[in-house]
């Protein structure tokens, strides 16, 4: 019978899973390449000297770090992926509630659903990531950072571990969004899934300020640690501040809707800003699943660079080009696999709204003007994410740019900062307006008929 | 002539046949006139109203809303004679179930339809015996509410025409009848024009003109009889006498091919199809 309801469930949002299988894919390739180029250092036939030598530019740090933070960032991700499909059910969780099935059982199909998406995304994330990993060797000893000796050797112990990660998070993710769907009364869950408007619960804002407190203050005491210690701490000061902002995110939309709506007015024309700032309201907690991948990958960028660039400005010399090439490989690896995650999120959010947007033409919009309209959503969520990742990025780094140069604020060069705010605009585009221009190319009556 | 069809026929392709969902209709109706379409399931009444006013555009013949030809309009155009002109009123209501009444009423006029302030939507909102809920989100409405935002969200920019697809198919008699009630006094007090479609005899009773179709055709164009009883009669005899295929089969194969359903949609408008061919009125 879970099956049952599994199965349906998987048939019904067939659409909706594709972008935590994508995600998920993602995740599995980046860790599973990780996993294996350590590997592959570690078994390479080196002598000692050549062995020290590999150590000493911190490559072998530097391994486990990008598996260390691979693991976290995909624990985040795919959670933030998982939560908003099930999410999306709360009306079918409802209506099967209603006709008999009980909390555990709703518990059970929303884990298997999650593991349902998790195997088949680990098993072709690790072949992708075999890929990955080959590539990033040679591109490590092309640059000279590796010797000649090392090869990649593709290595099945790092499928198991991949699995696992992916089934623990992705189950974990789903879990916690149907915990309130599943207890909560089936008349209770329909009316509310009905009226769509979310409530912002107290543990949620309890935990979310808690979080930021926390990174707050543990960039605080890292400050006083020395450099190298200072950077390793800093990525969970970071990690920290990124679910904080995920877990306010609604609050923190509503509050920049409020102060964004007379400038947006000014800008938009009136009509099309008020129903956008109406519509981010109402969106607010499906859009800050997105934000927390786009806060994660721009605050993310900002740390990585500017500790070069700053470093660069106050003592005047560059860092190592290879040591450079090696932060800014890897920076741009986690940079695109957030990235994915939030297009895969912002993408799910629109099709949920085709009904909606077929409404609003009916009401009388052509397409022009719903363009409009999610043209200034998507210049609010852009623009939340830009001040919210400069946030998380100046408290990530105050600490470590205290400990190393005895200053708080970084340095930013104009055309990095230009390069960093495009290509975030392309993926908040890339979400909103093109799912929007394709969602609106049909009829809008024959939308609203066949949709219900 | 606020509404005009001139010949107009619509196709829709289910396989490799195509079925007619509307043959060689010609339909005039003057300003301040209250129609209803009726006819069994299947028998082109949605693809009617929607060909009127401007939501689909027929294969053959042409339509004239609010004094303009609409058939080579461009999409763009067409969307804001609709806006400015034209209100709508549907079955399952078609409103933002996540915003508030108010600013569900104000959406046309948010789009850059007819301006429309808060005494506007405050004035309309009393006028169909909603006023003071216009900060109440419309998914906490009852159905019958609900379907009273949708007709204060049709008038509020006194458009022309309203065109209401069974406005009261989801609601309970005195309710229903209340929606009517706001649809007739718009035609008496403001002059609009109402073109409803409609499998209620009662609902239609409180028509000026009665139309009714039959396998894409119309069949009955006449003053609306005054008793529900007769009105019922007539559209029953229509049904019966559907003739050339079993309309409770057309209706699933149109509505197929018009919105691309699966099966299982397409089994379940059967059995709402055999209710809908019982008399559904109380002969007693």
């Amino acid at each position: 019978m879970t099956s049952g309801i599994t199965l349906q469930a998987l048939r019904r949002h067939r659409w909706a899973f594709l972008g935590p299988a994508a995600t998920q894919t993602i995740a599995a390739t980046v860790i599973s390449a990780a996993i294996m180029a350590a590997r592959s250092m570690d078994t390479a036939p080196l002598t000692k000297p050549q062995r020290h030598n590999l150590i000493s530019p911190d490559v072998g740090a530097m391994n486990g770090v990008f598996i260390g933070s691979s693991v976290y960032m995909s624990i985040l991700l795919v959670g933030v992926a998982m939560n908003l499909v099930i999410s999306r059910q709360t009306r079918d969780i409802a209506l099967l509630r209603a006709v008999g099935a009980t909390p555990s059982r709703i518990r059970r199909s929303a884990a298997l659903q999650a593991a349902i998406v998790a195997l088949p995304s680990s098993v072709l994330g690790y072949g992708l990531g075999t890929l990955a990993g080959a590539a990033w060797i040679s591109a490590l000893r092309s640059h000279g950072i590796l010797p000649p000796q090392v090869t990649f050797h593709p290595d099945l112990l790092a499928l198991p571990i991949v699995a696992g990660i992916e089934l623990a998070t992705s189950v974990l993710g789903s879990l916690v969004a149907a915990i309130r769907p599943a207890r909560s009364r089936p008349a209770r869950a329909l009316t509310d899934s009905a009226t769509g408007r979310p409530r912002i619960g107290v543990f949620r804002t309890l935990l979310g300020v808690l979080l930021l407190a926390g990174g707050a203050v543990l960039a605080g005491i890292i400050s006083k640690l020395d450099a190298k210690n200072a950077g390793d701490a800093a990525f969970f000061v970071m990690l920290a501040l990124c679910v904080g902002v995920g877990m306010l995110g609604p609050i923190l939309l509503r509050a920049i809707v409020g102060l964004a709506r007379p400038l947006a007015t000014a800008l938009g024309g009136s009509g099309t800003a008020e129903i956008a700032t109406d519509n981010i309201a109402v969106l607010s907690r499906p859009l800050s699943g997105a934000l927390v991948p786009l806060v994660l990958a721009i605050g993310f960028a900002i740390v990585k660079v500017s500790m070069h660039t700053t470093a660069a400005h106050v003592t005047g010399s560059a860092d190592a080009a290879t040591d450079v090439w090696l932060d800014y490989a890897g920076t741009s690896v986690y940079c695109a696999f957030a990235a994915s995650a939030a297009l895969n999120t912002l993408i799910t959010v629109m099709a949920g709204r085709r009904r909606a947007l077929a409404v609003t033409r009916l009401a009388g919009a052509d397409r022009r003007r719903i363009l409009g309209i999610v043209g200034v959503e998507a210049a609010i969520v852009l623009g939340t994410a830009l001040a919210l990742a400069t946030g998380v990025g100046l408290v990530t780094l105050a600490p470590m740019l205290h400990s190393q140069f005895h200053t708080w604020l970084p340095y930013m060069p104009l055309p990095y900062l230009f390069a960093g705010i495009l290509s975030a605009g392309v993926v908040v585009v890339g979400g909103m307006l093109v799912p929007a221009a394709l969602l609106s190319r049909r009829r809008p009556i024959e939308v609203v008929m066949a949709v219900e | 002539m606020s509404v005009q069809l001139e010949s107009v026929s619509r196709r829709f392709e289910s396989g490799r046949t195509p079925v007619w969902a509307l043959r060689d209709v010609t339909l005039s109706v003057p300003p301040g006139q209250f129609v209803a379409i009726m006819g069994a399931t299947g028998s082109g009444k949605s693809t009617l109203l929607h060909c009127a006013a401007g939501l689909d555009r027929p294969d053959r013949g042409r339509v004239w809303l609010a004094e303009r030809e609409i058939g080579r309009m461009r999409e763009r155009r067409l969307t804001r004679l609709r806006r400015d002109r034209v209100g709508f009123v549907f079955q399952a209501y078609n409103l933002l179930s996540e915003l508030t009444v108010g600013q569900n009423v104000l959406l046309p006029s948010r789009l850059g339809g007819p301006k429309a302030g808060r005494t506007d939507v405050a004035r309309v909102l009393d006028a169909v015996g909603l006023g003071g809920l216009e900060r109440r989100p419309v998914g906490e409405l009852s159905g019958g509410q609900r379907q009273r935002v949708a007709v204060a969200r049709a008038l509020v920019t006194r458009p022309a025409v309203v065109f209401a697809d069974e406005p009261t198919g989801a609601l309970d008699p005195t309710t229903g009848g209340q929606v009517l009630g706001l649809l007739r006094q718009a035609v008496d007090r403001d002059g609009v024009t109402v073109v409803m479609v409609t499998h209620d005899p009662r609902a239609a009773s409180i028509s000026d003109r009665l139309v009714l179709l039959r396998s894409g055709r119309v069949v009955v164009d006449g003053p609306t009889p005054p008793d529900e009883g007769v009105i019922a009669a007539r559209l029953h005899a229509v049904s019966v006498g559907a003739g050339a295929g079993n309309p409770v089969a057309d209706e699933g194969r149109v509505r197929r091919a018009a919105h691309g359903r699966r099966d299982a949609d397409f089994t379940a408008g059967q059995v709402v199809g055999r209710a809908a061919d019982r008399p559904v009125w109380n002969p007693a």
